[in-house]
């Protein structure tokens, strides 16, 4: 560990290492504070310390003597260098976005609440301004070493872009908020582009090889769906996607169902009119009405699975749509939004031999104050969505723990959460814990629905 | 058929002979248009019709159809015995009396004194309502001309509407069609066709009675029950709901789903427990009302449910004497008429499912009335048929609007536009006549606010539901349906 560390900071940048870094604080980082300042009100409060004065008031003609120099260097020194050992929080505590931020509270408190960490809770108040203006005061008041900040993507693509320049390393709870660019921010959230490589990987290993794609017209399930095509491509799978649907319209459904097993009223005209005047006479002989619009066309099954990128209410629907169409035996394959209780309670013969990629296992694998009533793969419903908000905040907690525990200043507690691996193989599965775009490595597993049961398996990819 | 058998022959059916059985076929496709007396060239011309085809099909030989063909056909000179106070129901008395005194002859002739349960101002008011309703043929009419082609006219659209006692099975009031003149076919108790959602009480009443409560949640979904495939009215899917809910939007997926749970064989009982005499056939589509019922039936239906489940022989006469006044028949009383047919807590709660369809369901437009009384849609398949049945404690009321040949209506005809307004109309009026008596709860009820969707017990928003005691949910936070039904699932980490 301590070897990689070592590489990894002769790796660091050259202004960092360097003799001076005066040009880089006047030219790059008073600027960044100066213009994060600019943006809050009451910014006198926020310039209180005496190394973020210090900072503000150098200039670049100082730089090269002596005094300049030396000033420079305990600048960067007490405003970048010096390990406060505090770690702030920027949570979404109150607003519409409170309650994920509550739960996530629970979590990262529940993984540091014992340890000399002292943490330092901002509300952000679900608001992008509220976000940044707690960062603020997490930096230059509070001097944080590390920064966990959760919140829309609307909320953190207004705080990300800090974490470089301002020198924060910054863990981030949110599953669409941008930090690919950022060499500071890293992604403490489960990946759904990850489930949808999974899920290419799953329907690989059972042998599906032609996958009908379904698509909310929505964007819900995007990311998941491409990934998934990504996947299916590199393993030879054959997919096709079918026309859009809205979620909430039952009919476009069902014209997507009709699509993939070719239930065409107009190319199959013919053998609709023989089974519709078939229908017919069997009404007449048993004297009951007859309606033509209730003749079907039987299905053309020509996939082995279809992928459903919703959440279960949908695959509910779904599910009554291909029992209509007598399409019920084809496995569904979708994401972990479909984890409720009601996939197998009552069961759903239809559902037998379908699968889906969750990210979390059993939730009797989470610590005992953070445990959900529930009977280990489902939560009591109320609860289920705290709990991966919790599982977050706990994941959060545990990797702060780790990287706080190094010891090393802002500029190079990057390189240590690089170098982290999943400090709990319980929950989080084993491995590094971050890959090298900043993603988070959640662990994998395939739940297959066998009646009233579900069978679930770490996947192994 | 036995009421055009008397009437154009003077004899039940089974003395017909095949020319004469053929006369009253050709009729079913227009008994105006082939009346025998008013147009016996057409009748007999379509009569030699009918034989050919049951030649064709086989029934008769060549042989046997052309001596029929020529057999000579002696229509009865019909006589109605009245034609001015309650025409359809002096016929109706006419063939009771003949049936309880087990000797037709002994009816028209004899100077019998017939006592009957006719209740002359219910009728009069039964009369002025269907006479004042030209707006509504018109309405049906005019909408026809805007769709399909026109197959029938603004007067080849009838009605007819019964009245009856549910406490004792009276029937009250009795008009068989629009106009006895034009015809004197009573579509009261000789036709039989299907009630639609006028049924679905029927098939409720069991499952409550069997233990489903009113916010048991069902899935609305497209369904396939031994290849029936019924269809929603309003054609919406993908949505939970409570029972209480599909009844009062007539949901026809949840119903037949019912049916299939509680068995048809249950179900055909049950329905005769509760008054249908008429054969009913065993299939999954009679629990949509697509098995034919007559006006009476469902009069008797809807009577047990009035009758707090206790269910109720109709009849129309109460005493019969010949001229020496000699009492030769007296109804039973009441009271030992009646035959439980549901439990009194069940038959209150069916009153609460109807009172919805009234408040919040297909039958809105008549809220005003839902305080005192209650009632249920009904539309048979393309709107053949159209019905509203409903009752108050005191009074039950069935009206039927379609036409004689069986015809589609156009799409925007249902019963809530032809049937339920001419209910409406007769309902406000007999209700002016004595203070509306409120439904009597029974003991053993609890009540409890309840999300219309899933069926979990709400503080504010949902709606008032009633239970058998103990059945109630209870009180607690968002039921996991109600978190799948909003949120999609319980999970929404990347929403």
């Amino acid at each position: 560990m301590k070897l990689l560390l070592l590489l990894l900071l002769l790796w660091a940048p050259s202004v960092l290492l360097a003799s001076s870094a005066c040009p880089w604080l006047t030219d790059t980082l008073a600027p960044n504070y100066r213009d994060l300042i600019k943006r809050h009100p009451a910014r006198a409060s926020l310039v209180q310390r005496e190394a973020v004065r210090n900072l503000l008031r150098l200039k670049r003609s100082q730089c090269g003597t002596p005094q300049g120099e030396s000033l420079a260097a305990e600048i960067y020194r007490l405003a970048v260098e010096a390990h406060s050992g505090k770690v702030g929080l920027i949570f979404p505590l109150s607003g519409k976005s409170g309650e994920r931020g509550r739960a996530h509270l629970k979590g990262i408190e529940a993984a540091l609440g014992n340890i000399g960490t002292r943490l330092i809770v901002k509300d952000s108040g679900s608001s992008p301004f509220g976000a940044e203006r707690a960062l603020a005061e997490l930096v230059f008041r509070e001097n944080v070493a590390l920064v966990v900040a959760a919140g829309t993507r609307g909320d953190l693509d207004r705080v990300i872009p800090w974490a470089d320049g301002l020198l924060v390393p910054m863990l981030v709870l949110s599953s669409e908020a941008q930090v690919g660019a950022s060499r500071f921010a890293f992604r403490v959230f489960p990946s759904e582009q990850r489930l949808g490589a999974a899920l290419a990987t799953a329907a690989a290993q059972r042998g599906w090889k032609r996958i009908a794609a379904l698509r909310p017209t929505d964007g819900r399930g995007d990311r998941l769906l491409r990934s998934f095509l990504a996947g299916a491509k590199e393993r030879g799978l054959e997919v096709k996607v079918t026309q859009p649907y809205q979620p909430n319209e039952s009919g476009s459904l069902d014209s997507a169902v009709r699509q993939i097993f070719r239930i065409d009223p107009r190319e199959r005209a013919q053998e609709l009119g023989q089974l519709q005047r078939e229908a017919e006479k069997k009404a007449k002989d048993r004297g009951l009405a007859f309606d033509p619009r209730t003749v079907i066309l039987k299905p053309i099954v020509e996939v082995d699975a279809i992928l459903l990128p919703d959440h279960f209410r949908t695959l509910r629907h779904l599910t009554k749509i291909l029992a209509y169409h007598g399409a019920g035996r084809v496995p569904l394959l979708g994401p972990q939004s479909w984890r409720t209780s009601a996939l197998v309670d009552p069961p759903e013969p239809q559902l037998t031999g379908s699968l889906f990629v969750d990210f979390m296992g059993s939730y009797d694998a989470l610590p005992e104050p953070l445990r959900v009533p529930g009977d280990g793969f489902f939560a009591e419903p109320s609860k289920a969505a705290e709990a991966d908000f919790t599982s977050i905040g706990l994941r959060a907690g545990r990797l702060t723990e780790a990287a706080m525990a190094s010891g090393e200043n802002r500029r190079n507690l990057p390189y240590v959460l690089q170098s982290l691996a999943n400090v709990d193989s319980g929950l989080f599965g084993p491995g590094p814990a971050f890959d090298s775009t900043h993603e988070s490595r959640w662990p994998l597993f395939v739940f297959t629905i066998k009646g009233e049961k579900l069978d679930v398996a770490p996947l192994i990819q | 058929v036995g009421a055009a058998a008397e009437r154009y022959f003077a004899k039940p059916v089974s003395e017909l002979n095949v020319a004469e059985l053929a006369v009253i076929a050709g009729l079913f496709q227009s008994p105006s248009a082939y009346n025998p007396r008013r147009y016996p060239h057409r009748a007999l011309a379509r009569q030699k019709l009918v034989l050919q085809a049951m030649a064709d099909a086989g029934y008769l030989t060549e042989e046997e159809a052309a001596r029929a063909k020529l057999a000579p056909i002696e229509f009865r000179n019909y006589e109605p015995l009245n034609t001015q106070i309650a025409p359809y129901f002096v016929d109706h008395i006419a063939q009771e009396a003949r049936q309880l005194l087990d000797n037709k002859k002994r009816v028209e002739g004899e100077g019998l004194r017939i006592y009957t349960t006719l209740d002359t101002s219910l009728q009069e008011t039964a009369e002025q309502v269907l006479a004042s309703a030209p707006k509504l043929w018109e309405e049906a009419a005019s909408t026809k001309r805007k769709g399909a082609p026109v197959r029938f006219s603004e007067s080849e659209l009838e009605a007819a509407l019964v009245v009856i006692d549910p406490k004792s099975g009276d029937v009250l009031s009795m008009l068989g069609g629009r106009n006895y003149k034009k015809s004197q076919f009573n579509r009261v108790t000789a036709a039989t066709r299907s009630p639609g959602s006028t049924f679905k009480p029927v098939v409720y009443s069991l499952a409550l009675q069997s233990g489903w409560s009113w916010n048991a949640v069902q899935y609305v979904e497209p369904v396939t029950v031994k290849e029936y495939r019924p269809r929603n009215f309003t054609g919406d899917f993908g949505t939970e709901t409570t029972l209480f809910r599909a009844f009062y939007r007539s949901l026809n997926t949840v119903a037949v789903e019912l049916a299939a749970d509680l068995g048809m064989g249950r179900l055909l009982k049950h329905a005769a427990a509760m008054g249908v005499t008429t054969p009913l056939k065993n299939e999954v589509g009679t629990a949509l009302g697509g098995s034919e019922v007559t006006m009476l039936d469902l009069a008797r239906v809807y009577g047990t449910l009035a009758n707090e489940g206790l269910r109720m022989e109709t009849t129309a006469i109460s005493r019969i004497e010949d001229r020496a006044g000699q009492v030769l028949y007296r109804a039973p009383e009441p009271e030992s008429r009646g035959t439980r047919a549901l439990s009194p807590q069940t038959a209150f709660l069916m009153t609460e499912g109807l009172r919805a369809v009234l408040v919040h369901g297909t039958a809105s437009v008549a809220r005003e009335l839902s305080q005192f009384a209650v009632g249920k849609t009904g539309t048979s398949n393309q709107a053949k048929d159209n019905w509203f049945a409903g009752y108050t404690p005191g009074l039950v009321c069935v009206v039927w609007v379609g036409t004689d040949g069986n015809e589609a209506l156009p799409n925007e005809a249902m019963a809530s536009t032809l049937a339920l307004p001419l209910w409406q109309s007769f309902m406000k009026e007999a209700l002016k006549r004595a203070p509306p008596e409120p439904f009597s709860r029974p003991a053993g009820i609890s009540e409890a606010l309840v999300h219309p969707l899933y069926g979990n017990r709400v503080s504010r928003g949902g709606l008032n539901m009633y239970f058998v005691s103990g059945r109630e949910p209870a009180a607690s936070g968002p039921s996991a349906l109600e978190i799948v039904g909003e949120q999609g699932g319980f999970r929404r980490v990347f929403e």
